[in-house]
Formats: structure tokens, sequence, C-alpha cells
């Protein structure tokens, strides 16, 4: 058990694919009603199998945007995370989880964003680069507040937030600086991660 | 209160359908746009595809169908993540417009997720900014009257109306060359690309740091920057976040064509 949930999903998971993110299931019921999870979008991950948001459930995580052909500011916003990453102590790391979302789900096919996560050599435990479908892109970056187009050149104008939520899927914090991390934000990474220790199940405290 | 919203089902199939049933959406043919906001720097056309826009924005009254079939959509359930505090804030009810709101005006105080779930449901989707813009560059007779100065002048008069009026039913001014109406003069509309138009403040202010912030090209630059009105719109879209609200922003859906 890494904290990924995944298996949950099988021959639904495709026509869940197909629907767009329409919110509210009987499943995300149990969230807060300003948990980002409440976005039903299922995600294709670079490893192991099929996600809807929901499953991130229960660890903090750290989320942004990106596309695998970009060149200069998302491999900074990788390396950023990593940097984050690198401040916290072993047993706090082991807690978190990272998604990484593509602007480019035609490009970026599975295959892509594993070997776009051996690249950065990231741990495949604790990260997932995911796409989903077009439409819910759009949705994705809305949530986020992720600014993004595309360019006839096939590359992307994007603003880069890098998003802290709490094991229910709440915005915590986000942080815009790339390169070295902002103190602050991770202090806030810390901070939930160690006060989540010993906790009953996350994601059901009222 | 199922049994009032059983009432309010059977009011709506009670109102008579001459004149209200929604027209077919306009067909609007392929072309290329001289956007104010290229993708690039170059400033190239763009490319519309052939596409179908409805003539109106959507109503109260349209808008009430929907939340009737849709509970997650009403004022009182929708998500605070979709839909800010002033979600149809001027209805009296979830299910009740009330008496100071007019079935053919408009409908406003909803927000881009909201409008992008009715759009969906009926079986289209939001149009894009280009889309939009493609369509809205025609006057009563021509589908390119962006360089006529008098043309430009009657829309900027309208953003420099005050607010504060009762909203005008839709479809009430002449149709443009594309037989649509109202794309100036009566509501903002969300477009499904708000957040790409990168022209807010937030963005503009870094100056150098633009390329910290932005893959790939410099952010948007804005053409014919003559083109107030237009310029106006994109200005405040970007402002907006997916659960904003505004009394004056409205939406109207797209729909793709089935090519043979």
């Amino acid at each position: 058990m890494n904290g990924w949930r995944t298996g949950v999903l099988s021959a639904i998971a495709v026509s869940v694919l197909a629907i767009s993110g329409a919110p509210q299931d009987a499943a995300s019921s149990e969230l807060p009603r300003d948990s980002y999870y409440q976005l039903d979008v299922t995600l294709e991950p670079h490893a192991a199998g099929l996600l809807r948001l929901a499953d991130l459930q229960g660890s903090p995580v750290i989320v942004a945007m990106f596309y695998a052909s970009c060149a200069h500011v998302c491999p900074m916003t990788i390396s950023t995370i990593k940097a984050i990453e690198a401040e916290l102590a072993a047993e706090d790391r082991d807690r978190l989880r990272v998604l990484m979302v593509t602007l480019d789900p035609e490009r970026d096919t599975p295959a892509v964003l594993a070997e776009l996560a051996d690249r950065h050599r990231v741990n495949n435990d604790r990260w997932r680069f995911a796409r989903t479908s077009p439409e819910d892109v759009r949705l994705i970056a809305a949530v986020l507040g992720v600014k993004y187009r595309e360019l006839p050149d096939g590359g992307f104008n994007h603003s880069s937030p890098i998003l802290l939520l709490d094991t229910t899927g709440r915005e915590l914090s986000r942080s815009e600086k790339l390169g070295l991390p902002e103190a602050a934000f991770v202090r806030e990474v810390a901070a939930v991660i160690q006060n989540q220790v010993g906790l009953p199940i996350p994601g059901r405290v009222p | 209160m199922r049994q009032y919203a059983r009432l309010v089902l059977a009011a709506l199939m009670l109102v008579p359908a001459a004149g209200l049933a929604a027209a077919p959406p306009a067909d609007i043919e392929a072309g290329l746009l001289q956007s104010v906001l290229p993708l690039t720097e170059s400033a190239d056309a763009v490319v519309i595809e052939h596409f179908l826009l409805a003539r109106r924005p959507v109503t109260n009254r349209e808008f009430l169908a929907f939340v009737t079939k849709k509970p997650e959509w009403r004022r009182g359930a929708v998500l605070p993540l979709f839909a800010d505090q002033n979600y149809l804030a001027h209805w009296e009810g979830d299910l009740t417009p009330g008496e100071a709101t007019l079935a053919e005006q408009p409908v406003t105080n909803v927000s881009w997720f909201a409008a992008r779930a009715f759009c969906e449901a009926d079986g289209g989707r939001l149009p894009t900014w280009h889309e939009w813009e493609y369509v809205a560059a025609a006057d009563e007779t021509q589908r390119d009257a962006r360089p006529n100065p008098a043309w430009r002048q009657k829309i900027l008069a309208w953003y420099s109306e005050t607010g504060g009026k009762t909203l005008p039913e839709v479809g009430r001014r002449a149709p443009n060359a594309w037989g649509v109406h109202d794309l100036h003069g009566l509501v903002w509309e969300w477009v499904d690309d708000f957040n790409a138009l990168l022209v807010s403040g937030d963005n503009r202010e870094q100056g150098g740091a633009d390329k910290m912030k932005f893959c790939g090209a410099a952010a948007a630059t804005m053409e014919e920057k003559e083109n107030y009105a237009v310029l106006m719109r994109t200005a405040m879209l970007s402002s907006l976040s997916g659960d904003a609200t505004t009394r004056n922003l409205g939406f109207r859906c797209a729909y793709d064509v089935q090519e043979e």
C-alpha cells in the first residue's frame, strides 16, 4: 500500500472517462463541499491503474500542471517540487503525494509520462504524472486556477502555480515561485503532514 | 418542496410553445479571424471551424428548466467549488425566479462551471473565445464590421451605459449578419477558454517575470488596440475565476457540426 488507491476502477473507468467532470456522486458525498476532489474526473497516470481525483484523499498532495514537451518552466516546476520534498524530513516526505496533470493529453500518453518520470528520477511511490480527457483539462485548470492556451506550434502558454491540498482535497496554499522553494510554503507542507499523524482515517474527519 | 417542484414543472409545460421554442442555432461557416488576441506574436489569422452558435443568450426560463432537472445546480445545493455566493442571487428561491425576474431575460449570476454544465446537458458546449469573437465581429449586414468606426462607437456606447437598469429580454435587437442576437449590448458572456486569455493584471505586472510564469512564447499580445470594446471583454473574462458570478454575465451555447 503506497497511498495511491488504485484498482477500484475497472471496466467502469472507461465509461467514466467518457463523461466529463460532472460534480458529485455517492462516493464523493463524504468530502468537504469545498474539496477539489468533488470534481469527478478520472486520471490516467504514468504508473499503476486509473485514478479518480477523490482517490487522492488520505494524503496531503502537491498538485501542478505541466506538459512533457515543455522546455523551460515545466522542468522548473518539477525541480521546485523536488526541492520542496528535499527540505522535508524523510518520514514526512513519505506521507506526501505529488500529482502532475498534463495540459497536453493527446501527446502525453502514459508511456511518454513514464519516460518523463524516469528522466526526472522521481519517486514512483509518491509521484504521479497523469493525463485526463481533453475536456477535463480545462475543468481541472479552472478549479486549480491555472491559465493556459495552446499555441500553433503545439506548445502552451500557462501559469504555473504549485498547490498544496490537505488530506480531503482542500487547497491550503499555493506558490507561484519557481526555483528555490518558498520557505513559508515548505513550512505549510511540513505542518499539514505532521498534523495528520495519528488522526483517524483521513478524509472522513467531519 | 417536492410538490412545489412538480408545480413548477407543470407551469413550464403550460407555457405556450409558440415564440418561445428556441430557434435552431445559427450556422457559422468556417473562416479566418484576425483576433485581438492572436496566438503568437506573428499575429497569424486564427482558423475557425464550421460550428453552430445559439442565436440568443440562455434565459432565466431555460436555466430554470435546467436546474429543475439537475438538482445539484440549484442555488441551495451547488458546491462552493463551482459557484460563488452570488450564484442566481437575483432569483427568489431555488426554483422560483420570482416576479422581479423576467423569463426571457438572459440568465446572469451564473458561474462558468454552471454554464458549461448547462450546455453539456443541452448536447453542446460553451463557444471558445475565438468563436465568440468571430461571430461578434459582425454588424447587421457585414460579417466583419470591425473596421467601421461607427459600429465600434455604437458598441462602446453600451459599455459606457450605467448599470442598475432592468435587463432587456433576449432577441429584442436586430440580429447580426450571422443571424445571431445580443452579442453586444445586453450581457457579457462566458467562453469555454476564459482561462486562456492571458492578459490579466497578474502576469502583465510581473514584467520580466513573465518567462518564469509562462511556458513557450510570451503571454498573449493584444492587437488592434483600437478595438477597446472587445479588449474590455477579454480583460474582464480573464480576471474571473470559474466560480465567479456577476449580475451582467451570462452565456450562450455552441454546438459542433456533425460532418457527413
